[in-house]
């Protein structure tokens, strides 16, 4: 029972000191303070129940990245983000795409296109700025295969942007 | 697409990452990378201000509605004697019930609010509450107070299709929907609802949880008020009382 409180108090612990690390990475992609606390809150819920004993910050950004892909994925919340969101919540960016910044609209539009991996890779890089090294340490991954999917990626968004049939410009 | 006017530009090849800076602010880098970002911060004015942002940024954290005693409870339950025990129960209160409301007669199936937990496509379905009054967290209240504020958890058997669900508060006959309509439903352990929601009035409440595979309708629910909420086809209902504190 003393190493159950103890490991209550550690897990407790881990959601105070990563919170609000959590809450500002959901918000730079959710863009909505609600649906990013209901996102990181129903996280840590289900890792207490499930016993996780695992608290890093680099390994709940992970957990995190998926929870809000999947959030996106999900039709009802995409309207409802897509009409609400606070643009002001995506913050400063450094990585603009040919001077642009990757919004909440062609986030979800690329999510259509891409396998989950290549979510991750999109959000890591453009929404968390992470180097290809830090991706592919994220992700136990190569560099090789994340340059791979970067790639992949810019190519992608360069053919939405084109004006034309196939784009959205 | 929006214009990159909130971007700022790094001094360097590639900005030191957000993951990198939460990493930093809270100490948890290695030493010679530590050191490695001070440098970059040292001479970048861009990356320096988002750091800025993130020490800046004070905030409370929504409530973890997650108990010792919960948590003692769920493996209790996984352990087996807590299903056992359970089982044990529910007969015996079944058999107590049976006794007592056999001799009465009139009373009809399906007239009395939907319980706490019910039956539910090869497990349960129950549904759960936390309160939150001025920053203090109780999860399971009996009791509400005017500003409290309240988020639903759910348990049900995990799914491949996911269900529609809607909260629909009962007081003095009137139904209201507090949360947003046909809320996809997370099915797990004691997972939150999407929303929180406060009750206005200072009388009796039964906060019930109505799923289904499509969306509830609410003039339903409406007309169909607590006493038949149960009998409401396709839905699947669980509810809890709240009492007013006076």
């Amino acid at each position: 029972m003393g190493g159950d409180a103890s490991s209550r108090a550690a897990r407790m612990e881990a959601y105070r000191r990563y919170g609000p690390a959590l809450l500002r990475k959901c918000e730079r992609m959710l863009q909505s303070r609600q649906e990013s606390e209901d996102v990181v809150q129903g996280l840590f819920v289900d890792l207490i129940q499930r016993g996780e004993r695992r608290f890093d910050l680099p390994y709940l950004y992970r957990a995190v990245t998926n929870r809000c892909i999947n959030h996106l994925r999900h039709g009802e919340n995409r309207s409802r983000l897509l009409q609400q969101h606070d643009v002001a919540l995506r913050g400063p960016v450094r990585l603009p795409i040919d001077e642009q910044v990757i919004g909440l609209d062609l986030m979800v539009k690329l999510m259509d296109r891409l396998d989950d991996r290549g979510c991750e890779v999109l959000v890591y890089r453009y929404f968390d700025e992470m180097g290809v090294e830090e991706i592919a340490a994220l992700l136990g991954t190569s560099r090789k295969t994340v340059g791979k999917r970067l790639a992949a990626l810019h190519a992608e968004v360069r053919r939405m942007l084109e004006p034309g049939p196939g784009g959205d410009a | 697409m929006s214009a990159a006017d909130a971007s700022c530009r790094c001094s360097r090849t590639q900005p030191l990452s957000w993951l990198t800076l939460e990493l930093f602010q809270l100490g948890e880098l290695a030493q010679d990378e530590q050191r490695r970002v001070s440098s970059h911060l040292d001479g970048c004015a861009c990356c320096r201000s988002c750091l800025e942002q993130i020490r800046s940024d004070e905030r409370a954290l929504p409530p973890l509605p997650v108990s010792l005693a919960r948590e003692a409870r769920r493996r209790w339950w996984r352990s087996g004697r807590g299903r056992l025990a359970l089982t044990v129960a529910v007969a015996t209160a079944a058999a107590v019930l049976l006794v007592l409301l056999l001799p009465r007669g009139p009373e009809q199936p399906g007239s009395s609010p939907p319980r706490r937990i019910a039956s539910f496509k090869g497990g349960e379905l129950s549904i759960g509450l936390v309160r939150e009054r001025r920053g203090s967290v109780q999860a399971d209240p009996s009791h509400f107070a005017a500003g409290d504020r309240f988020k639903v958890l759910v348990t049900c058997p995990p799914r491949e299709r996911a269900l529609r669900g809607d909260v629909v508060v009962y007081q003095q006959g009137a139904a209201h929907f507090p949360l947003p309509p046909a809320s996809p439903v997370p099915c797990g352990n004691l997972r939150p609802l999407p929303g929180a929601f406060t009750l206005a009035d200072e009388v009796p409440a039964l906060v019930c949880l109505v799923i289904g595979d499509r969306a509830p309708d609410r003039a339903l629910l409406a007309r169909a008020g607590a006493q038949r909420l149960g009998r409401a086809p396709g839905l699947d209902t669980v509810c809890l009382p709240l009492l007013p504190v006076h």
